[in-house]
């Protein structure tokens, strides 16, 4: 893809272009014999020295390699690996304390590394790099070697680096000596969540896996690969009492354009949310690949530089609008009785409670001001009659719950309209309020992933007080918050809403650590101080439009999904056990959006 | 078919090993000890050694990727049949294996051995957080169950294979 290297569109909407082995050969020939650039001064500490790393067995089992280094210069090396044959490459070292971090390519190969050393403990982690990919080529692949520095005369150092949970929920803002600004959330033990404040829109943060290493001495080690999207490798040592870094960035950007530079960084401490795990539990990943019950990915855990990486397109069965207008008419369950696979109400649905009877002979008008205005006629606890524009009425299938008194969360599908409308909507009897998430396909992308439009209007009804021109408002009070749902046993998430925009899952593992993570875009609106509705889309996942009502006081949550797969429509009630895991301190990052 | 002897089962676990035995211990064939004795019982550790080890290449290939990944010890390189939801596969090194005979021409082996497994319930769902929660593991609800791991052996040249092995 020509163009621009980090143009306007969300990670998962760029068109990623696979990029041969040729393609990538002939772009690292012309850096592998310079070395990565810098930004700032690079390190000659290593400059007419030698050094043996001796590796470990990498995470997956295998053998490491014993790796020999002559640094002829402060950035040409020659490098013997198993005692092999001897290699000329270009690398950049960069210093941090007792620390030395240097990275390089091979020339001739799709392949390099990037080592940390502990120049006090004589330990290192060793980082293989190569372009091999899950399927593109432009994916970087890492295995990771521990291992230490021999040094003749003296016996093998003991000290090794270790992977472990020590990091697992801190939050970080690093500021590259390049310019680079990001938010790094450390959610999870083998999955990282990120915000581009300078190269992107900052509105959006992403999902990525990662390492998470002690060095000891509050030194840790942080990768992150950009699967799904570019590919991209980062790898970073950083101080986490000094708040400053040091690593590398390998990969290619949205213009094809290859990044290999090494950076020096600064760094503010955003917060520490909590973990779930045991008390003295450390454990950390990286997490390998599982075939769990019902799980029929092809993973192979023993393969150099395999682990545990969530690729949701891998498991999406994307559809046309044709195939969309074809199916949705005759294959629209609403709130399905549960009799089985495909019922659309199961694992989420647990912790539903029962749907409230209360809107019984009940009516109601809702004139969204940015919609239609839709009249209702509530006939018995799942079936309601509903006119749009003052139309015909309609009979269908709805549920609603209540959340606070007379607070409900409606749901309910609108036939017959071109795009399969499906509105979810908050009912604010006391405050005469009404909200919807007026999901819809027929999206530009992918015709069965979910779009969603927010409806504010008021809800007219006997005896409900008229707001005037109030309305629930869009809300950040969820900003930086991260909050676990408890669906069934084995199944809990924890949301973490790391931009106004954005929510991102994370789901634990059986020892209850923070484990595979994902995220969709979505908005959060207020309902009432402790109550949010809140929606999100799994874009470029599943297409399930997601929403729930969150109430911080009961902690406990009533949602409801509308989806549309090969199987057709189906609107399902989700709820969970909540609890409160913390907060990052990030507002100031979106002021420019809390403001307005 | 093969003529079997079998190993007794206590100096079996003695030697430190899942059926490693004594030399002394096995049933070597008189004949053979008449011709070579020593010859016959070293071949005969030799083959046990190399079961032993083929056995817990196959748990750590087992229990780090499923099934799947223990194919390539497999004569035919084929997965066994093993039930969905069984994880943590592990063979009881307090006791003996409750059989292990190796033919006396050396050609193949059977064994059975006491076993403990994690049997999980496979979490409902298909929704996008079921989906990752199955790929990491996860699962409804895990009881250990205590069953007999059957194996059979064939070799192939220097090596030894797993013809067969099922949890009954």
């Amino acid at each position: 893809m020509s163009g621009e290297a980090y143009p306007d569109l969300p990670l998962f909407r760029i068109p990623w272009t696979d990029m041969s082995e040729a393609d990538i050969s002939t772009r690292l020939a012309q850096v592998s014999n310079l070395g990565p650039q810098s930004a700032s001064r690079t390190s000659r500490s290593l400059a007419g020295t030698t050094m043996q790393i001796v590796c470990d067995q990498g995470t997956t089992g295998v053998d490491g390699p014993s790796l020999s280094y002559n640094f002829t210069t402060s950035d040409s090396l020659i490098v013997t690996e198993n005692g092999g044959v001897p290699t000329q490459a270009g690398y950049k070292a960069l210093d941090m304390g007792d620390l030395t971090f240097f990275a390089y390519l091979i020339p001739t190969e799709l392949r390099g590394f990037a080592v940390v050393v502990d120049n006090h403990t004589r330990s290192a982690t060793v980082f293989e790099l190569w372009f091999g990919g899950y399927k593109r080529k432009r994916e970087v692949m890492r295995e990771v070697y521990q291992g230490y520095v021999a040094v003749d005369g003296q016996p093998p150092s003991e000290v090794r680096h270790e992977f472990n949970n020590r990091l697992e929920g801190a939050g970080y803002h690093w500021r590259q000596d390049n310019g680079a600004e990001t938010l790094e959330y450390y959610s999870s033990i083998a999955y990282t969540h990120w915000v581009e404040l300078s190269r992107m829109s900052r509105e959006i943060g992403y999902s990525a896996p990662a390492d998470y290493i002690e060095i000891g001495h509050g030194k840790y080690i942080y990768t992150r690969t950009e699967c799904e999207f570019s590919g991209i490798f980062t790898v970073y040592a950083f101080d986490v009492n000094k708040l400053t870094q040091v690593g590398l960035r390998l990969g290619f950007n949205a213009a094809d354009e290859l990044e290999f530079y090494v950076f020096r960084g600064t760094g503010e401490w955003l917060g520490q949310i909590a973990k779930f795990e045991t008390f003295g539990n450390t454990a950390g990943g990286p997490m390998l690949p599982r075939p769990g019950p019902g799980q029929t990915a092809d993973v192979d855990a023993t393969a150099k530089g395999a682990r545990a990486v969530y690729r949701p397109m891998e498991t999406y069965v994307t559809m046309t609008k044709e195939e969309v207008d074809a199916i949705v008419p005759e294959n629209t369950r609403v709130f399905a009785n549960r009799v089985g696979a495909g019922s659309g109400a199961t694992g989420m649905a647990y912790n539903v409670d029962t749907p409230s009877d209360k809107l019984i002979g009940k009516t109601a008008t809702i004139p969204y001001d940015n919609g239609p205005t839709m009249d209702y006629e509530f006939t018995s606890v799942d079936e309601l009659r509903y006119r749009l524009d003052g139309g015909s009425w309609t009979t269908t299938r709805y549920h609603a719950w209540e959340a606070i008194e007379d607070v409900f969360l409606m749901g309910h599908v609108l036939h017959g309209m071109p795009n399969h409308d499906g509105h979810i909507v908050v009912l604010d009897f006391e405050e005469g309020k009404a909200t919807c998430y007026n999901g819809y396909l027929n999206t530009p992308y992918i015709a069965n992933e979910a779009g969603c439009r927010h409806l504010f209007g008021k809800l007219i009804a006997e005896g409900v007080p008229d707001p005037g021109s109030k309305r629930h408002e869009y809300t950040e009070d969820m900003l930086g918050r991260a909050i676990t749902y408890s669906y069934q046993p084995g199944l809990t998430s924890m949301h973490l809403y790391s931009t106004p925009g954005t929510t991102s899952w994370i789901i634990f593992t059986g020892d209850q650590q923070a484990g595979l993570e994902w995220s969709g875009t979505g908005a959060q609106v207020k309902i009432r101080d402790g109550l949010y509705f809140l929606y999100w889309i799994e874009e470029a996942c599943n297409g399930t439009l997601g929403t729930i009502l969150l109430n911080l006081r009961t902690m406990h949550d009533i949602g409801i999904g509308y989806h549309c797969g090969t199987e057709g429509l189906s609107m399902s009630p989700v709820g969970a056990l909540l609890r409160h895991a913390g907060e990052f301190d990030v507002e100031r990052f979106f002021q420019h959006r809390t403001r307005g | 078919m093969s003529k079997t002897t079998d190993t007794t089962r206590r100096s079996f676990l003695k030697a430190g090993a899942l059926v490693a035995a004594p030399a002394a211990a096995i049933g070597i064939p008189a004949a053979a000890m008449a011709e070579d004795g020593s010859k016959a019982a070293l071949a005969r550790l030799q083959d046990e050694r190399a079961i032993e080890a083929l056995n817990r290449d196959f748990l750590r290939a087992f229990n780090r990727g499923g099934a799947k990944g223990t194919a390539k010890l497999f004569a035919d390189r084929k997965a066994p049949a093993i039930a969905k939801g069984v994880s943590k596969l592990s063979l009881d090194f307090a006791e003996a294996p409750q059989s292990f005979a190796i033919a006396e021409d050396g050609s193949n082996a059977t064994a059975c051995f006491d076993c403990t497994f994690e049997l999980a319930e496979e979490l409902e769902g298909s929704e996008t957080i079921v989906q990752m929660a199955r790929m990491q593991g996860n699962s409804a609800s895990v009881q250990t169950v205590r069953k007999t791991l059957s194996a059979s052996y064939a070799k192939a040249g220097d090596a030894w294979e797993i013809t067969s092995i099922e949890l009954v």
